[in-house]
């Protein structure tokens, strides 16, 4: 909440009820204790909400998990593209053979 | 430089769907007045309505820029706020006048359905015109309300403060409320008899006012049915009430704030609303009929099997809601409660309901509105025939469009607001993969109410 720059919107470190089952790893946020399944969910949480009291090490970590995640949804976008390749031709198709 | 390369995309992307979509919706428009000039069966109507919210998905999608999500989000300018005299004394005196002038001519007036100010005040002026104020421009219903200004009126004589709302009733009141209320208006011919409306409308005036009374103003907040519909419809507007003046923001971007709703019971309101306009629409539907006219052929008294298909309908809305939070828990790869995730994704809903109601009353207001100024104008004495405005062919084409637009505003509401709860992006565009899958389903359902024709429900 202290990061929060606009009181009318909550970012990720709104309070949140979270479940964590048994048997599960949990990574916990170091600030706000909130679990997360996988480490890099964590560090990028720390990135976004906790920016102003992170250390240089966290820092650095969140650049490198965000610019991995930017390949990442580069590769997802395509996949994206692609679905909508098959929507739009697949309704084309569709009409084509219907009227 | 980063943040435009996906406004591009997203702007040439939008222009083909929607290119593409008004073909559709042509021909989808011309399914219901001239039945010799189909162009596509029904089916391929409907796969298309669902398919185009599909392919808004995608592209939304393909919106990963986070500070460009954001100033969409939180673009905002603050208007001056309107003089106190307006909202304080002008606007619950409005709204007394009308309650007043609804009971008055209610009982007085002439019989006639369009000849009677009650009637046409009550659905074309207020449940079909202010209704779409409300999510078009802003709500102002807290203003109007002459039951509050009842309420506030005596808690400023009387010294005594009221009893305190109880926190566990929740917005229970409101979905039992709205449920009871939605049901009364689909069994009774409210709009066609106006000693019936009166008491209609009086009786939930009382009830609503005894309830304002022991619990003051938060009754209005929490528990009252009415109230809670138009402030659910007045987060989707783009004028809204803040401490420093009147805020405004791009369409539906209120529904994005953490406050709208608030816990379970807020969830099972959103969700109310929403079926509470498909019920209303549904039951004009042939397939209805049919059904109806079975069961009680087949033994079922009437009443039973529009209450049974009401609850039904119900339970099976909220059931399907809550099995989509519980997917997005495993889609979205996270430790939230189902319960946390539902609460956050069921605003978008409204823009839905919006859409819905906007689509459903739009040319029922527009046709309505002249015996609505006939009246207005001269309440004792209406012309003996009212007229009504014809409207232009496309208007069908153009109902089926705000259905679907309320899908596309909800589909980037839920993006965004996925943005602000998930730290990954990828995380935040799987979790919404349950929901997506829902919406195009209701799309395709709703699209199918709106384009069947429209019959009298059977037995009413």
């Amino acid at each position: 909440m202290t990061a929060s720059t606009d009181s009318h919107h909550d970012r990720t470190d709104a309070p949140s009820e979270t479940n964590v089952p048994a048997g599960a790893t949990a990574h916990r946020c170091p600030y706000c204790d909130r679990p997360f399944r996988h480490e890099d969910q964590r560090t990028l949480h720390v990135g976004l909400s906790h920016y102003d009291r992170m250390t240089e090490a966290e820092e650095a970590a969140f650049r490198e998990v965000y610019s991995a995640e930017e390949a990442e949804l580069g590769l997802y976008r395509l996949k994206l593209v692609g679905a909508l390749v098959v929507v739009y031709f697949g309704m084309l198709l569709l009409y084509a053979v219907v009227t | 430089m980063e943040g435009h390369r996906p406004r591009r995309l997203v702007l040439a992307a939008f222009g083909t769907l929607v290119l593409a979509t008004g073909t559709a919706l042509a021909h989808g428009g011309s399914l219901r007045g001239e039945a010799g000039s189909i162009a596509v069966p029904a089916w391929l109507f409907l796969l298309t309505g669902g398919a185009a919210v599909g392919a808004s998905f995608l592209l939304a999608a393909t919106v990963t820029d986070r500070r460009y999500i954001a100033s969409i989000d939180d673009w905002h300018r603050t208007l001056r706020r309107f003089p106190v005299a307006v909202s304080r004394y002008l606007a619950p005196l409005v709204g007394l006048v009308g309650f007043g002038a609804v009971l008055w001519f209610g009982f007085t007036g002439p019989t006639t359905p369009l000849r009677n100010l009650a009637v046409v005040v009550v659905w074309v002026g207020w449940w079909a015109g202010f209704t779409m104020t409300t999510y078009l421009v802003g709500n102002t219903w807290r203003a109007l309300n002459p039951f509050r200004a009842l309420v506030r009126g005596v808690y400023t004589l009387r010294a005594a403060p009221p009893r305190e709302y109880p926190q566990r009733l929740g917005s229970w009141p409101a979905v039992v409320g709205l449920l009871a209320l939605v049901f009364t208006e689909v069994v009774l011919p409210l709009a066609d008899d106006p000693r019936l409306l009166a008491t209609a409308v009086a009786g939930y005036g009382v009830a609503t006012t005894v309830a304002g009374l022991a619990f003051g103003e938060s009754w209005f907040e929490r528990g009252d049915p009415v109230s809670r519909t138009f402030a659910a419809f007045g987060a989707v507007a783009p004028l809204v009430r803040s401490d420093d003046g009147v805020r405004l923001r791009l369409p539906g971007m209120g529904l994005t704030d953490s406050s709208v709703v608030r816990d379970r019971s807020d969830v099972v309101f959103v969700v109310t609303l929403l079926w509470v306009t498909t019920y209303d629409g549904l039951v004009t539907t042939p397939l209805w009929g049919d059904f109806a006219r079975a069961a009680v052929g087949g033994g079922l008294p009437w009443l039973l099997t529009y209450l049974l298909a009401y609850l039904l309908g119900f339970g099976v809305f909220v059931g399907v809601y809550w099995l989509a939070a519980l997917l997005a828990r495993t889609t979205g790869e996270t430790f939230l409660t189902p319960a946390a995730l539902g609460r956050r994704f069921a605003a978008p809903l409204l823009a839905i309901a919006a859409g819905y109601h906007l689509a459903h009353y739009l040319s029922y207001f527009v046709v309505l509105s002249l015996p609505l100024w006939q009246v207005l104008a001269n309440p004792t004495a209406p012309p003996l025939n009212p007229q009504r405005y014809g409207l232009p062919g496309f208007v069908g084409g153009l109902e089926l469009a705000f259905v679907l637009l309320g899908h596309l505003l909800a589909i980037w509401v839920a993006h965004s607001t996925a943005y602000d709860v998930f730290p990954s992006r990828l995380q935040a565009v799987r979790s919404q993969y349950p929901f997506i899958g829902v919406m195009v389903v209701y799309t395709m359902v709703s699209l199918w109410i709106v384009a069947a024709p429209a019959r009298t429900p059977p037995f009413l």
